[in-house]
């Protein structure tokens, strides 16, 4: 028997029963909870003890081997990869990290499905004691969400099997917190508070008069985000948008749960947002939804969210790091790993984009466009011998543009 | 509670099928053969559920220990006596056994034992010259 000890913060992933539960969590039983203690342990391993022989392979064998083929270095993160995919060790650490993703995507369909009804009931429940959810039917479905199952989740987060179904949030929600290894805390929201915190410290440094009234969230997902921001900023009306019907109606339902009251959740495309007048709120933001848009619609995302932005409001993104700035080809090959692997298709191209030519293009100025590294390292959950995992750890990078008097605190 | 109105629950066989569907999108493919694609995917899915299994075992050895049953350090001292230590030693070479029944396969082969197809045995039993079936 193992001796009895107090563990104060992990080294290895913490047991899915440290996730915190809520109003629509879905039950799990004993096998359940282990396989996802599974795709958590085994992650962890594959990130810390073999993701980094990508860069030994790519340094002792395939970068030696293509200087010798072409005479000179490889220039893109297209070359890179193409080279790295003929490597044996990234092939098996590929196709490792694939079927991860896989079995973590079994399981958890296998988990709501068999609680499916029950699920879509207590949703229904939260919404018929409390306001805040407005759900069209008739909104048609980008065929750029329509037709992608993202992280090779079958459905992904819209498929309704039944009515009032919310399965694919629950999965996505109990998912989450293993694929990050517990990383974004007990309640998967750890980017959505490092936000809140930001833009807190940045209210106290240079902008004690942002007292934000409207915030608008677009792709809203399971609600891991916009939580904590309506907790930080209880007075202001929070409204948060998605496609997806069943997520908006977990989202609704988890955040009441939760006791967060001051969020309208409305189903609705980031590419439409008419039925807001111009100039209507305070802060726009979005996270980890750039990379969901096709190239179409990022450009025509941003310029709505410039058009309901107030004059000197806050426009927010959150995302990993983009390609720029001179990161290494390498570096990109590796963060670019889930557009090919696990159904991200427009991550690659959305990551080298010009992302301050796209926000100036909406109307920005050059000298408001502004970066900062926000990251979840006071999380209980993260260490530094996790190693470094391209695209899914928790140090992420806010993009937008602020207009002021006075001078932004920059930190990219 | 109000209760909305819900088509009847999935049954096991749909959810098994819709939770093993692939997503949409040609699955990208890691190594040149495509037996060796399916076989690690199974191997990677039987590592998840020995790891699912040992915890279960985890479980029920805690849940004894605190009902009682099992005092700390019971298992780590367990010594079989004779008769159970050869049973559990049979045991464990049944297991490697059904596992290896592949590579017993090739070696069976390689004895010669299996060299005819079945097709050809039919053919042979049935005093047929061989492939006249596929050619008719």
């Amino acid at each position: 028997m193992k001796k009895q000890r107090r563990i104060d913060s992990y080294d290895v992933p913490p047991p899915v029963t440290e996730a915190q539960a809520h109003g629509v969590y879905p039950l799990l039983n004993h096998d359940e909870r282990a396989r996802l203690n599974f795709v958590a342990a085994c992650n962890r391993v594959v990130t810390s003890t073999l993701t980094p022989g990508n860069e030994l392979a790519y340094e002792r064998q395939v970068r030696p081997k293509f200087i010798a083929e072409h005479q000179r270095e490889p220039e893109s993160r297209h070359e890179v990869r193409r080279a790295m995919n003929a490597n044996p060790f990234h092939q098996l650490w590929s196709a490792t990290r694939r079927n991860l993703m896989e079995i973590r995507q079994q399981t958890g369909a296998a988990i709501v499905l068999r609680q499916i009804d029950d699920l879509a009931t207590r949703a229904y429940n939260f919404s018929q004691e409390h306001s805040g959810r407005e759900l069209d039917v008739t909104l048609p479905l980008p065929s750029y969400v329509a037709e992608v199952d993202h992280h090779c989740m079958p459905g992904s987060y819209h498929r309704e099997l039944t009515s009032g179904d919310v399965s694919p949030a629950a999965n996505y929600d109990i998912g989450f917190y293993v694929t990050t290894g517990g990383t974004a805390g007990p309640l998967n929201d750890a980017a959505g508070r490092a936000i809140a915190n930001w833009v807190n410290e940045v209210r106290r440094a240079s902008r004690p008069d942002f007292q934000p009234k409207r915030i608008l969230d677009i792709g809203v997902a399971a609600g891991h985000s916009v939580v904590p921001i309506a907790q930080s900023f209880p007075e202001a009306e929070v409204t948060a948008l998605d496609v997806s019907a069943p997520m908006l109606r977990y989202a609704h339902a988890r955040a009441h749960s939760l006791g967060v009251e001051n969020v309208r959740f409305m189903q609705m495309s980031g590419e439409d947002l008419s039925r807001f007048p111009n100039d209507h709120f305070d802060w726009v933001q979005t996270s980890f939804f750039l990379h969901e848009l096709s190239a179409r619609a990022l450009p025509a995302v941003l310029r709505e969210c410039r058009r309901v932005l107030k004059p000197g409001g806050l426009p927010l993104h959150l995302e990993q790091p983009q390609y720029d700035n001179g990161m290494p080809v390498f570096e990109q090959f590796m963060r670019d790993w889930d557009a090919y692997n696990n159904s991200e298709p427009f991550w690659t191209a959305m990551h080298a984009i010009d992302l301050d030519a796209a926000l100036q293009a909406t109307g920005f100025a050059q000298g408001d466009l502004f970066r900062a590294r926000l990251t979840a390292t006071a999380e209980p959950n993260v260490d530094e011998q996790m190693g470094q995992d391209f695209g899914r750890e928790p140090v992420w990078h806010a993009y937008g543009a602020w207009s002021a008097d006075e001078e932004m605190a920059h930190d990219a | 509670m109000t209760r909305r109105e819900t088509s009847d629950p999935l049954s096991p066989t749909q959810i098994s099928q819709l939770a093993n569907a692939q997503p949409q999108g040609k699955r990208p493919a890691y190594f040149a053969d495509p037996m060796v694609e399916q076989l690690y995917a199974m191997t990677m899915s039987m590592m998840a559920e020995l790891a699912t299994a040992r915890e279960r075992i985890d479980t029920l050895e805690r849940l004894l220990e605190k009902a009682g049953v099992l005092a700390a350090g019971d298992i780590e001292e367990f010594v079989p006596d004779a008769l159970a230590g050869q049973e559990r030693q049979q045991a464990q070479t049944e297991l490697c056994a059904r596992i290896l029944r592949p590579l017993q396969q090739q070696v069976e082969a390689l004895e010669a034992r299996n060299e005819r197809s079945v097709a050809a045995m039919a053919d042979r039993l049935s005093g047929k010259e061989p492939g006249s079936d596929e050619r008719a």
